[in-house]
């Protein structure tokens, strides 16, 4: 017995780059696109999510490759400083692309 | 969705105006450049109307410059601790920029002669100028999704039809333009960055990734 073919996937819906898709990950990702770097307190605030939160959602974004996260010192208050890395760039706009490419295949009503 | 990413965006990169300091600082270097003019009262016509002008231009500059430092530390006191740290992304080459700020003091300028002389009315000038400010203030609004800038720029065109509508002679002009406009700025700023001292806290302890 075999499987049922799958739907041909005409419009790339399945590959869209679930790591960027989850809310809260494009949230974190569309931030710092547009920026040079950004802290974790200014992530937190635009976010809304919980620290842990947040800091789970990097992990996995650091993960990829998509970010890089800087611990350091600003005088002398600690920072974490974190950034798109240029392939987490592209991912990004990668998936901007995808998405603009799914809206656009909606039929008109 | 499209929308809600470009408004991220949009926001994210409008944050320098989340306090209202630049607007402060603005204010401050407008509102001084404004009063400076009234220097050319005191002072005779000839060479030391000139020493005057270059002092005013240097005055300016060191300004821009002093004003800048001065967000930047308040930033690092008032804001970053609050509502977080943002590097924007970087400007243009300082050079590119330069270049495009002579191209557009000309094309103002000859904007400026050419209505006047067709014209030939001085009350045209500070209408003039307060469209093309109001124009760049409103832009600035729309990019960074910020509806005071509308009420900016509204005043901006104000100011200019009143200091036309007053028919001063053009030191008085632009003293009277450049000190209220200077004036709006800051206003705005203060009531902005009294709104979000109100509406913020400084956050606790950094928490690493």
């Amino acid at each position: 017995m075999t499987a049922p073919n799958p739907a041909p996937d005409r419009h790339g819906i399945s590959s869209v780059d679930r790591l960027i898709h989850e809310p809260a990950r494009m949230l974190i990702v569309t931030i710092l696109y547009a920026v040079e770097s950004a802290d974790f307190v200014y992530l937190l605030r635009e976010t809304g999510l919980t620290k842990g939160n947040l800091s789970a959602h990097l992990s996995k974004l650091e993960e990829a490759g998509y970010v890089d996260i800087d611990k350091s010192f600003r005088g002398k208050v600690p920072q974490t400083l974190l950034r798109l890395t240029p392939q987490g760039r592209a991912a990004f706009q990668a998936y901007r692309e995808k998405l603009r490419q799914i809206i656009q295949s909606f039929p008109k009503e | 969705m499209q929308n809600d990413i470009d408004t991220v965006i949009r926001r994210t990169q409008g944050y320098w105006y989340v306090d209202g300091l630049g607007e402060i600082a603005i204010g401050v270097m407008l509102g001084l450049f404004g009063l400076s003019f009234l220097v050319f009262d005191l002072v005779p016509n000839g060479a030391t109307e000139l020493v005057v002008v270059f002092a005013q231009m240097l005055g300016f500059l060191g300004l821009w410059w002093l004003g800048g430092k001065a967000v930047r530390a308040l930033k690092e006191r008032l804001t970053y601790p609050r509502t977080g740290y943002v590097a924007l992304p970087r400007k243009p080459r300082r050079t590119n920029r330069m270049v495009l700020a002579a191209i557009i003091a000309m094309l103002v300028s000859a904007l400026v002669a050419f209505v006047q002389t067709a014209a030939s009315s001085r009350a045209v000038t500070p209408i003039l100028i307060g469209a093309l400010l109001a124009i760049s203030v409103a832009f600035l609004g729309r990019r960074f999704l910020l509806p005071r800038f509308y009420l900016l720029a509204a005043y901006a065109l104000l100011v200019g039809a009143t200091a036309g509508w007053l028919g001063l002679d053009d030191v008085r002009q632009s003293a009277f333009f450049f000190a209220l406009f200077g004036l709006g700025w800051l206003v705005g700023g203060a009531v902005t960055l009294a709104r979000y001292l109100a509406a913020t806290r400084p956050a606790g302890e950094d928490d690493p990734a």
